[in-house]
């Protein structure tokens, strides 16, 4: 791989939030407010565009809370999961054993769009019972998100935003990832900006493309990377191929993005024009108002398992 | 965390604003008619809604309520929205049930049923409700949620609840007062007047009345003032 070749045991440009080990820049002052939140007993909401460090920030807030933290991606999680059964299974033998629910436990609900409104309820309920103490859920916006009344209200004006890196910040990212001193990275700050702002100054595209680019700079024998390295990136590469196993799922599958999502295609049920997640039975697209394709369930059913992007134009669901 | 927190330098352990219902044990402070009313009902046996919007104090209340009762009855305490489906209230009334009973597997007698967040009641929830009141496991019950109009519960309980319906009005300023120092010791801290100011930018909520508290005490307390000033309602 190509970060061999530079000392690394990995790809410096991984996307995948707990692998890293590095500061949290740019978001001390938000981290104190978490923090601050977490410990009085509160419904949180953490809003972020996807892409810019809001599972990174959820990270930093668990190395603070070690042991008494629950962390829940729902992108992950299934669609019939009773929440309820997964806090009792984060309780230990013992809850586990006689059932019980965890006490003052502090849960950080990740990518909240996804999570069923019978589970925000049951959330809502564990909370006021205090087997929860504190709740951060984390999404684009909280003006637009699916969260009930009930929640909102407790939520109140507990919302942190987490702003878009500014230049400074994302030049000290790079270069503490990269371990190098700036004007020795192969790197440069310059181009980090560059690429930053082409790829509309999101954090989690800035690395990925810098993994490609990277990769095709090695390939080419070269050890600066320069703005050649990044053209063309998307029609020269499978997208998914050349990155790290970040955006593979545990089951092996190559993740798709769809819209602003990551989806995968063998488990999840999503729009195919925004990649918001959809039940199987709705004929309108919640989230962008796409209509759906009828499609016979038999028909879906006999289809062989293999792997293909979703290039549809026509809005449809896709199921495996 | 890297400044001390607020309450602590006051010398509370916990938030003393946490909007946890009766998180403290506390009083519920401007109901007592209401609350009275609904333990009068319920140790006679009946059928009880209790009505208020978001935040007004409805969880609180049914805390109260069980810390009541709980001595003498067995209590059932769910939140209906929990589920989409029809609870198995025969299942809820064996748990519910202690010593030998439950070993057993029978169901508990004279149980007080408290069901919060009605929204997704259904017809089978409330012929469930009425076969076990009819075999005298369920004694009484109180249903709460913020609208009794919208609720899907079957005609045959809205008629048992009839004059049981009991609307939580909105506080006044004396009670935002009284719930405050409940809560601290505010002599030199915070007036009764700007305890007002904040209730009123609350809109008379109690729960957006604790949450803004918290907010304004804490600006104060970090930028290191000793008590609450007027200015300090600027962070609202």
């Amino acid at each position: 791989m190509w970060f061999e070749s530079f000392g690394y045991n990995y790809s410096p440009f991984t996307i995948k939030p707990l692998k890293e080990k590095t500061s949290l820049i740019g978001r001390e002052k938000e981290l104190q407010d978490a923090l601050y939140f977490l410990h009085t007993g509160s419904m949180v909401f953490v809003q972020c565009e996807k892409g810019n460090g809001r599972t990174r920030f959820l990270k930093a807030i668990i190395d603070e809370f070690p042991g008494r933290i629950i962390y829940v991606d729902s992108n992950k999680l299934k669609k019939n999961l009773d929440i309820e059964e997964l806090l009792i299974r984060k309780n230990g033998l013992f809850g586990k054993m006689f059932s019980k629910l965890p006490q003052e436990m502090i849960l950080l609900v990740d990518n909240v769009e996804n999570l069923s409104p019978v589970n925000l309820e049951r959330l809502k309920f564990f909370f006021d019972q205090n087997n929860l103490r504190s709740v951060i859920f984390t999404g684009d916006s909280f003006k637009n998100s699916n969260l009930p009344d009930c929640i909102k209200h407790r939520i109140g004006n507990k919302i942190i935003s987490l702003r878009s890196l500014s230049n400074d910040d994302v030049k000290a990212l790079i270069l503490e990832r990269l371990e190098f001193e700036d004007g020795q990275s192969f790197f440069p700050s310059d181009l980090v900006i560059e690429v930053y702002q082409k790829y509309g100054n999101n954090l989690k595209d800035l690395l990925i493309y810098s993994e490609l680019a990277a990769t095709k700079m090695v390939e080419e024998g070269k050890e600066k990377l320069t703005s050649e390295h990044f053209k063309n990136l998307k029609q020269e590469f499978n997208i998914m191929k050349y990155v790290d196993e970040s955006l593979i799922d545990e089951d092996g599958t190559t993740i798709v993005k769809v819209g602003n999502y990551y989806r995968n295609p063998y488990k999840d049920v999503f729009c195919s024009v925004c990649g918001a997640i959809v039940s199987f039975d709705e004929a309108v697209c919640p989230e962008c108002g796409s209509k759906f394709e009828k499609e016979k369930k038999e028909k879906i059913k006999t289809q062989p398992k293999k792997k293909k992007t979703n290039t549809s134009k026509k809005p449809k669901k896709v199921k495996k | 965390m890297k400044t001390e927190l607020w309450y602590k330098k006051l010398g509370y352990v916990e938030n003393p604003f946490s909007i946890k219902p009766a998180f403290f044990n506390d009083e519920v402070v401007g109901y007592d008619a209401e609350v009275d009313s609904l333990i009068k009902k319920l140790a006679k046996g009946e059928v009880c809604f209790l009505e208020a919007e978001f935040g007004k104090g409805k969880s609180t209340i049914i805390k109260y309520v069980i810390n009541e009762f709980v001595n003498h009855n067995k209590i059932i305490h769910i939140s209906r929205n929990k589920s989409d489906r029809a609870l198995d209230y025969e299942n809820l009334l064996k748990e519910a049930n202690t010593g030998f009973g439950k070993v057993f597997g029978l169901k508990a007698k004279k149980v007080i049923l408290i069901v919060d967040e009605v929204g997704k009641i259904n017809q089978k929830d409330c012929e469930q409700i009425e076969k076990f009141m009819k075999s005298k496991n369920i004694f009484s019950v109180l249903f709460a949620d913020v609208s009794f109009a919208k609720t899907n519960l079957t005609d045959s309980l809205k008629k048992k609840i009839d004059k049981n319906l009991i609307k939580l009005k909105d506080l006044i300023p004396n009670d935002a007062v009284e719930i405050v120092k409940s809560r601290i010791s505010i002599e030199g801290i915070i007036s009764d007047d700007l305890i007002i100011s904040i209730f009123e930018k609350s809109k008379r909520n109690t729960r957006s009345f604790l949450i803004n508290l918290e907010k304004v005490f804490r600006y104060s307390f970090d930028n290191g003032n000793q008590k609450i000033s007027s200015n300090d309602l600027t962070c609202l």
